[in-house]
């Protein structure tokens, strides 16, 4: 083996095992960055810590000839609130 | 199309006042879709085009972009997802906006369906037939007509988030299905039956539901009706599941691929859904969970330049 071919094969090796470490931890903590699967209460989406939050056409109020659902209920200070909702119409 | 819409915005840089601002440009795109788009109102611009007698017609820009996603939902789908199957649908009893009333009872609905077997594509396509010219004409048999039932509101959802300036996390829902940015979301997916929370998904670009449930109808013969049609009958598609929801880049390629979940019943569903994920609902009342395929994001590679040494 050339003395140039070593030194990317031995980083290319050093960076598959970097990676093959870090898919292994994430599989071994069971987390599925892609996948949250229960409705779980400690799951909601919060806003961001320091934000201002829009939420709904006219803050406050659903807009008319509209029922709230969970995806437009507006919280006080833009905390907790429920995720949005996907749904057949 | 007769629908609600929700807004969700959120920033660590924009005051109140200028989310709202930016809430009622969102507002007024996605009425001025509604108004478009609808087929309930003949003064349209859909409308208008399908009654122009002409073969090329100037269209506006949102019509132009419907009669693209018209033509890439048809290939993309294999035909399922036809958009210009608007005679067989005011055919099936859904000719005026059902915005508002209330369904039919969906366990009646399966008891009374018939046999369950995966949609098909017509022969000859009425989507293959239409074409976009510069942007701003569309060409098509006259006598083709375009619904935008079967993903307008996908389409108005990503045209709203368009407005939306970087650096704001968004939600925005016509009817259910969303566009979402700015960082990850997750978004609840409500049962058939129910209307409860079955699942949560977590979503960048678009997610969309599509069900039979929602825009169910008794005919005057007893059997029920609702709007996601086989092409290749013209009636309505009993496939074994009542609603697939779909994970995608944009509201609308969720819908599409929603839509064809559904049409291509619980087997193939599985195939249409595995890139982005998704949800499946079957009649019995099960709740399918389909994982997206796995992704890996490597760092981007430094460019720094080489040493001269």
């Amino acid at each position: 083996m050339t003395a140039s071919l070593r030194r990317p094969l031995a980083v290319a090796a050093v960076l598959f095992v970097l990676i093959l470490a870090f898919l292994a931890g994430r599989v071994h903590a069971g987390t599925d960055p892609a996948q949250v699967t229960a409705p779980a209460a400690d799951a909601v989406q919060p806003a961001t810590p320091g934000t201002d939050p829009y939420d709904g056409f006219a803050p406050g109020a659903p807009p008319q000839d509209a029922a709230p659902d969970q995806g437009g209920v507006p919280s006080p200070g833009g905390q907790d609130l429920d995720p949005p909702v996907t749904q057949a119409s | 199309m007769g629908c609600d819409a929700r807004v969700r915005l959120e920033s660590p840089v924009l005051c109140a006042g200028e989310l709202a601002r930016v809430g009622a440009d969102v507002r007024a795109t996605l009425e001025d879709a509604d108004r478009r788009l609808t087929r309930f109102d003949p003064g349209s611009d859909l409308c208008r085009l399908n009654a122009d007698p002409r073969e090329v017609v100037p269209v506006s820009a949102l019509v132009a972009r419907l009669a693209r996603a018209a033509v890439w939902a048809g290939a993309a789908s294999g035909g399922l997802v036809d958009a210009t199957l608007t005679g067989e649908i005011e055919a099936a009893g859904y000719a005026a906006s059902r915005a508002g009333l209330e369904p039919g009872s969906l366990s009646d609905a399966l008891a009374r369906a018939p046999e369950r077997r995966p949609a098909r594509p017509r022969e000859r396509p009425g989507f293959a037939a239409i074409s976009v010219l510069d942007g701003d004409r569309v060409t098509r048999p006259p006598g083709v007509r375009l619904d935008s039932g079967g993903f307008g509101k996908g389409l108005a959802a990503d045209v709203a988030a368009d407005l939306v300036p970087s650096g704001v996390r968004y939600a925005i829902s016509a009817g259910g299905d969303l566009a979402v940015g700015g960082g990850d979301w997750e978004v609840a997916v409500t049962g058939a039956s129910s209307g409860a929370e079955v699942h949560r998904l977590r979503v960048r670009g678009g997610v969309a539901t599509s069900g039979v449930y929602e825009r169910l109808w008794r005919r005057a013969d007893g059997s029920y009706a609702h709007h996601l049609l086989d092409p290749a009958t013209g009636e309505p598609a009993w496939t074994g599941l009542v609603s697939a929801t779909a994970v995608a880049a944009s509201a609308l390629e969720a819908e599409v691929l929603a839509k064809t979940a559904l049409l291509s019943g619980p087997v193939a569903a599985h195939r249409v859904l595995r890139r982005g994920g998704g949800v499946l609902q079957h009649e019995d009342g099960r709740v399918e969970v389909i994982a997206p395929a796995p992704v890996v994001r490597l760092p981007a590679r430094a460019t720094a330049p080489r040493s001269a040494a």
